[in-house]
C-alpha cells in the first residue's frame, strides 16, 4: 500500500519546487541563458510542476510584452 | 437590426435558440475580424488568418454562452472581445512554439523577406491594434485585482514592470524562495482566471 504524503512532505516538496524555481529566475534575472530541459532532467520528481511553471512563465512573459 | 432586436436574440440564444445565438454572432463577425486581424498583425504578421481566429471564437461562445451574464449588446461585445482576444494570445503562443521565434521580432514587423505591407501598417490598423492592446491591458490589470496583494504584487513588479527577483525579495521582504512561490502560485491563478473568461 503505498505511504500517505503528510503535510510536511508536501510542504517540503513544495519548498523545493520554490527554491528550483528561484534559482531559475535568478539566473534568468542575471542574463544567463538556462537550459530547462536540464532542469526538468535533474530533477525528475518535480518535472511536471517545472513544467507548469515553465508554461506559465511563457504566458505571462508573453502577455507583459504585448500590453506595454 | 435595432438594440431591441439584439436584445431579444440574447434573450432567445439563453433559453437554447441556436438560431438566434448565430444570427448575433454573424452580426459581429466583419468586427471581430478586422479586431483579430489587427492583433495578429502585430504579433504574428498574418501567419494565421483571422477568419479562423474569429471562427474558432464564435464555436467558443457558442459552446460556453450559458457563461455570459449579460444581457444588453454591449455586454454581448464586450465578453466576445475577450473570447477574441484570449483565442489571439493563445494562437501567438503556440505559433510561437511550434516555429521557434522571437516574439520580439514578431512584434516589430519585420519579415524575413521583405517589408510590412503598407495597408497592413495603415494609421487605422495602428490605432484599432492600440485600442485592442489598451483592452486587453485592462482585462489583465482587472483580472490581477482579484489576486491576494502579494501575488499580485510580485507577478506585477516581475513581469509588467522588469524587477528582478532579488529586488521584490527586498521589496516585499521575503526570500527569493518566497518571491517564487508567490510569483509561481500568482501566474497560475491569473492563467486560470483568464483562460475561465475566455471560455477555456
Amino acid at each position: 500500500m503505498p505511504r500517505r504524503r503528510s503535510g510536511d512532505d508536501e510542504n517540503a516538496k513544495e519548498e523545493l519546487i520554490n527554491s528550483l524555481i528561484a534559482g531559475y529566475l535568478v539566473r534568468r534575472d542575471e542574463g544567463e541563458t538556462i537550459d530547462r530541459e536540464k532542469i526538468l532532467a535533474e530533477h525528475p520528481h518535480e518535472a511536471e510542476a517545472l513544467l507548469e511553471f515553465f508554461d506559465d512563465d511563457d504566458f505571462m512573459n508573453d502577455l507583459g510584452k504585448s500590453v506595454q | 437590426m435595432g438594440s431591441d432586436e439584439v436584445r431579444e436574440l440574447i434573450l432567445r440564444a439563453r433559453r437554447g435558440d441556436h438560431g438566434a445565438l448565430g444570427k448575433l454572432l454573424e452580426r459581429y463577425r466583419r468586427y471581430f475580424h478586422s479586431m483579430a486581424r489587427d492583433e495578429l498583425d502585430s504579433r504574428l504578421n498574418r501567419r494565421i488568418d483571422a477568419s479562423d481566429i474569429v471562427q474558432e471564437s464564435f464555436l467558443d461562445a457558442q459552446r460556453g454562452f450559458a457563461k455570459f451574464e449579460g444581457a444588453e449588446e454591449d455586454d454581448l461585445i464586450h465578453w466576445l472581445r475577450r473570447v477574441v482576444l484570449h483565442n489571439v494570445i493563445e494562437q501567438a503562443r503556440h505559433h510561437k512554439g511550434a516555429q521557434k521565434r522571437s516574439l520580439d521580432r514578431e512584434i516589430t514587423g519585420t519579415r524575413s523577406g521583405g517589408h510590412r505591407d503598407s495597408t497592413i501598417a495603415s494609421e487605422e490598423s495602428s490605432v484599432g491594434s492600440r485600442m485592442v492592446r489598451r483592452e486587453e491591458s485592462d482585462i489583465l490589470f482587472q483580472t490581477m485585482e482579484a489576486l491576494p496583494v502579494a501575488q499580485r504584487e510580485a507577478v506585477r513588479l516581475h513581469y509588467l514592470d522588469g524587477w528582478a527577483v532579488r529586488q521584490i525579495a527586498e521589496y516585499l521582504d521575503r526570500t527569493e524562495v518566497g518571491v517564487a512561490g508567490l510569483i509561481k502560485r500568482g501566474v497560475r491563478s491569473l492563467r486560470q482566471s483568464l483562460s475561465e473568461e475566455g471560455n477555456h
